[in-house]
C-alpha cells in the first residue's frame, strides 16, 4: 500500500463529497452577506471582517472534514485493512496528511477568491500577497494542525461519536469560552501563554487571517511534534 | 514460502491470552484453527495480520512479490457501508494496486455476488457481507489468506461453495490459508493441518492424515478381562477411557490390537467402530467430555 494510493483515493472521496461543496457555498454566502452590508448599508467593515464571516462556516467544516479523513475508516473498521504492517500504517498517516493539506488548500483557495472578488466589487485595493498567499497558507496550517491533533486523539479514543463531539468542542466551544473569559484580571504571563496556545488562537487567527510570526513558529513547531508523535504511536497501537 | 510464528505470548492487563503458540503457514496449505470462545483465536489472527503489534515472540513473513502479501477477514467483514459492494471492491483494488476490473470481475463471479454487487452494502444480509469481506480479502493477489469464521451467516449451499473455493485457492493458486470456525466439520473438510487451542495454549496439532481412516472403537469385555485388556492397550501406547466394562479408544489400525486381545484369550462381548471426526478429537482432547 503506497502513500500515493491512499492520497489518490482520499482525493476522490473529498471531491465526491457533496457536503464539501455545501459548506463552501455556505461560507461564501456568509462572506457575501457582509459584502452586501458594506456596499448597500455602509457597514464599517474591513477585508478581515469578510474573511472572518467566511471563516464562521469554513473553520468548523474544515475541522470536521479533517477528522472525517480518519473517522470513516475507524467507524467502519476498515482501518484494520490499512493497518496490516508498520509501513502501511505510516503510509496511511502520510497519505491522510496530504489529503488534509489538499482540504486546507481548497478552503484557503476559495477564501482567496472571496477576498479578491469582494475587493474588486467594492473597489478596494487588491493585495495579491495578502489575499492569496496568506489565506492559503493559514488554511493549510489549520487543516494539518487539526488533522494531526484529532488523529492523535483518535489513536486513544476509538468511539467515532465521541471524536466528533471532541472536534466540535475543540473548534467551537473552547475558543469562544476563552474569548469570553475576562483575561484582563489574569497576570501577563498567563495571558500570553493562553494567547499562544494553538487551540485557543487557531480558529480566530484563521478566520481573521491574523497569525503573528511568533504564533506561526509555535504552530509550525507543534505540527512537527504532532506529526512525529502520531508517526511513532501509530506503529504501537493495536486495532 | 512459509509464515512462521514463534513463541507467541500476548497478555491483556496481567492475563496471558496466548501462551507460547507456534505456527507455520505454508503456501498451498490450509491450516484450521479451532477452540472455544475466548481461547485466543482472533488475537492470534490479528497478530498474524499486523493489527496487534504489542506481543512477545516473533512473526517472520517470506519475501513476496505481491503488493499485498496477506489478505484477511477477521471478526466482522470490514467495508464502507455507504458504498455499493462494487465501489468497495474498486476502492480496495486501487488501494492494494490490484490488476483492476479484470480481477474484480473474477472474484465477483467466483463468489457468486453478481446479483447484489451494485447495491449499497449496508443493505446486505450477513452472508452477503461475509462474501464481500472475503472478496476484499482476495484483492491484491495475496499469497496468504487469514479468515476468521468466514462462513458465518451463510446458507448450507453457500458454505459448500465457499469451502470448495478455498480448497481451489490453496490447491490451484497455492495460497496459504489460515481459517478458524466453530463448525468443526467445515474445518475438517478443508484443512491439511488443524491447530486446537484452549486458554491461549496449543492443546493439539492434528495432521489431516491422522483423521483420515482414524476410528473410535468401543469394546465391551468381561469383568475379569478388564485388567489384561487395559495392559494390552497401554503397551500398545493407546489412551483409553473406561466406563463400566466398556473401553473406548482411538485407533487407525485395529487388527493388531484385536489379534493381541485374541491371543490373550480375551472375549469381546461387544464392539462398536465409528469413523473418527475432528469433533471427537476436539471433545476428547482432554480425557473426554
Amino acid at each position: 500500500m503506497q502513500v500515493s494510493n491512499v492520497f489518490r483515493l482520499e482525493v476522490k472521496n473529498i471531491l465526491k463529497n457533496q457536503w464539501l461543496y455545501f459548506s463552501l457555498i455556505i461560507s461564501v454566502l456568509l462572506a457575501s452577506a457582509l459584502v452586501y452590508a458594506i456596499k448597500f448599508m455602509q457597514g464599517p467593515f474591513t477585508i478581515k471582517a469578510i474573511s472572518g464571516f467566511y471563516g464562521i462556516g469554513s473553520t468548523i467544516a474544515l475541522a470536521i472534514f479533517c477528522t472525517k479523513l480518519y473517522l470513516d475508516d475507524l467507524g467502519s473498521g476498515t482501518i484494520t485493512l490499512f493497518f496490516s504492517s508498520q509501513k502501511n500504517r505510516k503510509n496511511y498517516l502520510v497519505g491522510k496528511l496530504l489529503a488534509a493539506l489538499l482540504l486546507g488548500f481548497l478552503f484557503g483557495g476559495v477564501c482567496s477568491l472571496v477576498l479578491l472578488s469582494s475587493s474588486a466589487y467594492l473597489g478596494w485595493e487588491i493585495k495579491l500577497l495578502e489575499f492569496i498567499i496568506e489565506p492559503i497558507l493559514i488554511y493549510i496550517l489549520f487543516s494539518i494542525f487539526y488533522m494531526l491533533l484529532f488523529f492523535l486523539i483518535g489513536i486513544f479514543e476509538r468511539n467515532t461519536n465521541n471524536l466528533i463531539i471532541i472536534t466540535i468542542i475543540t473548534v467551537l466551544a473552547i475558543p469562544s469560552v476563552v474569548e469570553r473569559i475576562k483575561l484582563e484580571k489574569a497576570s501577563v504571563i498567563v495571558r500570553e501563554i493562553i494567547n499562544h496556545v494553538p487551540i485557543f488562537f487557531m480558529v480566530q487567527g484563521t478566520k481573521y487571517l491574523q497569525l503573528s510570526s511568533d504564533k506561526l513558529i509555535i504552530l509550525s513547531s507543534l505540527i512537527v511534534v504532532l506529526f512525529m508523535t502520531c508517526y511513532y504511536l501509530i506503529g504501537k497501537a493495536n486495532y | 514460502m512459509t509464515i512462521k510464528m514463534r513463541n507467541i505470548y500476548k497478555k491483556y492487563d496481567q492475563n496471558y491470552v496466548l501462551k507460547d503458540l507456534n505456527l507455520d503457514l505454508n503456501q498451498g496449505e490450509i491450516v484450521g484453527l479451532v477452540g472455544k470462545n475466548g481461547a485466543g483465536k482472533t488475537t492470534l489472527m490479528k497478530i498474524l495480520c499486523g493489527n496487534i503489534v504489542d506481543f512477545e515472540g516473533g512473526v517472520s513473513y517470506p519475501v513476496s512479490s505481491s503488493n499485498r502479501p496477506l489478505g484477511f477477514l477477521i471478526e466482522n467483514p470490514k467495508f464502507y457501508p455507504n458504498k455499493t459492494g462494487l465501489a468497495n471492491l474498486q476502492f480496495f483494488a486501487q488501494l492494494f494496486a490490484s490488476k483492476g476490473a479484470g480481477q474484480i470481475e473474477k472474484i465477483i463471479k467466483a463468489l457468486d455476488m453478481e446479483a447484489y454487487i451494485a447495491q449499497k452494502s449496508r443493505k446486505y444480509s450477513l452472508g452477503m457481507k461475509q462474501r464481500l469481506g472475503l472478496a476484499i480479502a482476495l484483492l491484491g493477489e495475496p499469497d496468504y489468506l487469514v479468515l476468521d469464521e468466514p462462513t458465518n451467516g451463510m446458507d448450507p449451499d453457500g458454505i459448500e461453495e465457499i469451502l470448495e473455493y478455498l480448497k481451489y485457492l490453496a490447491q490451484e493458486k497455492q495460497l496459504g490459508i489460515f481459517i478458524s470456525s466453530h463448525q468443526l466439520d467445515h474445518i475438517q473438510k478443508v484443512s491439511d493441518f488443524i491447530l486446537v487451542i484452549d486458554a491461549g495454549e496449543t492443546v493439539k496439532s492434528i495432521d489431516k492424515d491422522e483423521l483420515v481412516g482414524a476410528k473410535q472403537v468401543t469394546i465391551v469385555v468381561d469383568n475379569k478381562d478388564i485388567g489384561p485388556t487395559k495392559l494390552i492397550l497401554a503397551r500398545a501406547g493407546i489412551d483409553f477411557d473406561l466406563k463400566n466394562n466398556a473401553l473406548t479408544f482411538q485407533a487407525k489400525e485395529l487388527s493388531p490390537i484385536l489379534t493381541k486381545l485374541s491371543n490373550a484369550k480375551i472375549v469381546l462381548q461387544d464392539i462398536q467402530i465409528k469413523e473418527q471426526t475432528l469433533k471427537e478429537f476436539y471433545f476428547n482432547r482432554k480425557g473426554g467430555k
